[in-house]
Parts: C-alpha cells; structure tokens; sequence
C-alpha cells in the first residue's frame, strides 16, 4: 500500500517536470518586455543623473573628485545596462528595443567617460550635458513603445 | 540649566542615531521613484521608534536594565536566544552597510584613492575614535557633526516646493497599478529604517551607562529625548525625500549610489553644499556604525551576562574585555564583508528589511516589561504609551511578514 503511494508521487513528480520542460524552454534564456523596460529604465536613471552632474562640471560648480566618481559609477551602470541588452536575446517584438538600447547605453558609458578622464573640461561637460538629455529622452521614448 | 543641557545632549544624540545610511538610501529612492507620495510612512517611523525608545528608556531607568536583559528575561533562553542570533546577524549586516557607507562617502572627495584603502582608513579612523573617545564624547562629536545634514532641510525650503503638494503627501493612501509592489517596499523601508532595533538597544545600554535615575528626573530628560530627538530626526527624512522628489523624481533617477544623495545637496548649494552633505553624512553614517558595533556587542554581553560599558567607570576598571572584543570583532566582520566587493547601498537595504523580521521579537518583551506593575510600579504604561506599543507591534507583525517576500518580488525595489 505504502510502496504504491510512493510510486503514485513519483509519476506525478514525472509528470509535472515533464509539464514544466516545455513552459521553461520557451521563455529560458530570452529577456521579456519586465526586463527590457527594467533596463532602459535603469538608463534614463543613469543618463540623467549623468546629465546633472555634466551640468554641475560644466558650470564649475563641484569640485573634481566628485565629477570622476559620479561619472566613473554612472558609467558602469549605462556599460552594464547596455552589455544586458546585448547579450541576452529578448521575446518576439523587443529586439529592436534591446539594440536601441545597448547603443544608447554604450554611448552614455563613453561619454561619461570621456568626462571622468576630463572633469575640469566645461566645454566638454556641456557637450556631454546636451548629448546625455538627448540619451534619456530616447530612452523614454524606446521604454515607452514597448 | 544643567537638566535643559542635558536635554539638548540628548536630543542631538537621539537625532544622530536616528539619521543613518539606511535613512539616506531609502528616504531618497522613495522620493525619487514616488515624488512626496511616502512622506506618510515618515511620521509613522517616529512615532514608532519614539514610543519605543521611549518605554526603553524608562524601563532601563526604573529596572535598571537594558533592552536585551529584558528580553532574556521575559522570552526566556529559547526564543532569546534566537532573538539574539536574528539581532547579532543583523547587527553584522548594519555594521557592514555603515562601514562601507564610509568609504562610498571617502570616495566623494578622495576618487583617486581606491574603495578598499578608503574602507581600511574609515574603518581604522572609527575604531581607532572609539578607542579613545568616552562614552558622552562618542555621542557629542557625531551627533552634533550629524547636524551638518541640516542643509537638506535648508535646500528643501531653498527649493520651492509646492507645500500643498508636500502636505498632502501626509495622507497615508493605498497604492495601486504597475508599481504597487515598489510602493509597499519602499513604504515598509521607510518604516523600517526608521525603527531598526539597534537605536533601541543602544539608546536603552546608554541609559543604563548613563545612571539615568528616577529620582534626579531623568524620565523627563528620557521623554524629551526620545520625543523631540527622534521628531528632528524625521524632519532630516522629510527633507531627503522631498529634495530627491524635486530634483530626482521628474527626471526618472534611481538613486542607486549615495553620491546621488549628495548630488540633491550638491546641485542646490554647490560645493558648500557638497561639503556639508558630506560632512553630515560622514557623521551620520559613522556614529551608526559605532552603535551598530556597540549594539551588538550590548546585547551580547546582556544575554551572556558579562560585564558591559563604555563610560568613565568601566574604562578605568577596565572590567569588560569581552565587551570591548566583541564590537572590535563586530568591526571586523563588518570590515570582510565589504572588502570582498559587496556594495553596502545593497547592503543596507537587505539589513534594513531583515530589520524588520526581528523588530517583534525585539519589541515585544520591552512592552510587556513597559507594561508590568511589578516591575515599573507608579511608572507602568499609561493609556497612550500602551495603544500605541500594541499598535506598532501589530503593525510590525504584520510589516516583518510581508518585508521579505516584498524585497524578492521587486528585486529590491528595482521592478
């Protein structure tokens, strides 16, 4: 009686895995729409908070070790937004979502670079300020299509 | 004159341990993510941790005992102990987030210097600090250097915002749509960093360090403190939210960095202001991190039965090595776990939120004590101090059931 009880569990158990491969295998791996628009809102974070403190160097208005720390943190998070989006691929319709997005995350990084190994530059973070609104505004734009 | 000094003291010190990392990292995500929608959660973080820190006091003033004898006594060794492990463990986790707090803010005005050498000075500078200072003059220099964040206040006035708006965000209201589930998070770290259960250990051990007593009428000084020390503390919070919802909140920023909460000081009052947020931040941070470790160590001595202090007497006597060891080794731990590359705003947001697990069982033999004629005599509860200690405890029953599938389902409010 007992020993049937356990070979009933065990099929059920079976059978469920069985039900859960098919279910696993048609999302594992690929980013949904949660994660892309998780990500592309990470990047207008970083982009305008990027676009603040460009504006704070381009005014003279905080001292440099701040701009290179800000700049240098803000970076990595567009780099790793971008690198994200690039290296999972998404579900059916988000791709073109995903690609916009790596670009952009990739162009924040190096602009926000380029101001860290510069923060004394007021022309360069004006530049980088006008470039990085420019970014966050296509980031919405591309969050909200989805 | 002396009482009024000593009054003010005590506010001061009450406001510096109430302002910690866990306050900088939530009140400015919640107003950049919600604008002033959970400035509501605010007041009741105060009134919660002032009612509390409140019976604490006159309960350590009456009985002579601190928080965690308390609890032995009244949970018994079983279900204390497993309030200690729960607290030491969350002490470990606050002490870290603190810790590494002090290099994030190091790193504002020293970026050349790698993170991990600033972690080692931090770390080194605050014990090397408690060391030599005293007991009184820990809580003066970094509750008055706290005082520094007091230009989030000025910048939030400086910024104009619309008070109806601001007033309006008072009015607790119920959150729906595609961010319910943030809201509640962030709700409930408000709450949470408000009320974590180091303040009242430690608060509750200074008493006892202090000799508070009846007769001198130290139930006033007690009342005050906890009233008006933990009240200013919510105006800090106040302020952080609402400056994060005017600069951050139309932008779309996640403050991710503490360096994005001293960007609102930063932007308002350039590099004055940059000066100050770091200062008061370093403080702030700091001076947790001090009571994190003691904390810690107060209720491990407590439970234990060693002897325990920091002031004049037990320096001198020199009576309490496995006190002074453990908060060195609090540090320590504290110390390993950032230098293996943890991020402590990560940190502080999952020690905030397993705060709360443990805040019950933290509360709840401080309110039976609070309560109980036989121990506090004329001094017991009255009607409003016992409403309200039933009110929280429910309400954080009810908080440390949800705290935890709230931080998994949001990934710690990052949607």
């Amino acid at each position: 009686m007992c020993g049937e009880r356990r070979l009933g569990t065990a099929r059920a158990a079976v059978l469920v895995a069985m039900a859960l491969v098919p279910v696993s295998l048609t999302g594992c791996g690929r980013l949904d729409q949660d994660a892309v628009s998780t990500d592309l809102k990470t990047l207008q974070s970083s982009t305008a908070e990027g676009m603040l403190v460009a504006g704070q160097a381009a005014r003279s208005r905080a001292p440099a070790d701040f701009i290179e720390i800000r700049t240098a943190e803000l970076s990595k998070q567009s780099k790793n937004m971008a690198n994200a989006l690039a290296e999972t691929p998404t579900e059916h319709g988000f791709q073109d979502a995903a690609n916009r997005g790596n670009e952009i995350g990739n162009r924040a990084s190096e602009l926000l670079d380029a101001l860290h190994s510069d923060p004394g530059n007021s022309n360069l973070a004006t530049n980088v300020t006008h470039e990085l609104r420019a970014l966050h505004e296509e980031a919405g734009a591309v969050e909200s299509s989805l | 004159m002396k009482k009024v000094l000593q009054i003010a003291l005590g506010v001061v010190a009450a406001l510096g341990g109430f302002v910690d990392i866990g306050e900088l990292v939530f009140n400015s995500q919640a107003g950049a993510e919600f604008g002033y929608q959970l400035l509501w959660t605010v007041p009741i973080g105060v009134v919660g941790i002032a009612t509390y820190a409140e019976m604490c006091g006159r309960v350590a003033t009456i009985t002579k005992r601190p928080v965690f004898d308390v609890v032995r006594q009244r949970l018994g060794f079983g279900p204390g102990l497993v309030t200690l492990i729960a607290s030491e463990a969350i002490n470990i986790l606050t002490v870290a987030a603190e810790v590494g707090g002090i290099a994030l803010i190091l790193q504002l005005y020293f970026a050349d210097i790698p993170f991990r050498v600033l972690l080692l000075i931090g770390a080194a500078a605050i014990v090397f600090l408690v060391w030599i200072l005293p007991y009184d003059g820990i809580e003066r220099i970094f509750g008055y250097g706290g005082l520094c964040l007091a230009v989030y206040i000025v910048a939030a006035v400086h910024l104009h915002p619309d008070w109806g708006d601001v007033a309006s965000g008072f009015i607790p209201h119920w959150q729906t749509g595609e961010n319910t589930l943030i809201y509640w998070y962030f709700a409930v770290g408000v709450i949470a960093s408000a009320m974590v259960p180091y303040e009242v250990y430690f608060y509750s051990s200074g008493a006892v360090e202090e000799g508070w007593d009846e007769s001198e009428g130290d139930l006033a000084v007690n009342r005050m403190n906890a009233l008006f020390g933990f009240a200013l503390g919510g105006v800090f919070s106040v302020a952080l939210i609402v400056v994060a919802a005017i600069l951050f909140h139309p932008l779309q920023i996640s403050p991710e960095f503490l360096g994005t909460t001293a960007l609102g000081a930063q932007i308002t009052f350039g590099e004055t202001g940059l000066l100050l947020a770091f200062l008061g931040m370093m403080f702030a941070v700091g001076g947790a991190a001090i009571e994190g470790s003691f904390a810690g160590a107060y209720a491990f001595a407590q439970f234990l039965g060693w002897e325990w202090g920091k002031s004049k007497k037990a320096r001198k006597t020199k009576k309490a090595p496995a006190f002074t060891s453990a908060w060195m080794f609090l540090f320590v731990l504290a110390f390993i776990i950032d230098f293996t590359g943890a991020n402590p705003v990560l940190i502080t947001e999952y020690s905030v939120v397993l705060a709360v697990v443990a805040l019950p069982l933290t509360y709840l033999p401080v309110l039976l004590i609070a309560r109980d004629e036989r121990y506090m005599g004329e001094h017991v509860n009255g009607r409003l101090a016992d409403t309200l200690g039933v009110f929280y405890l429910v309400l954080l029953t009810v908080v440390s059931l949800v705290a935890l599938p709230l931080l998994f389902a949001t990934n710690h409010g990052s949607g």
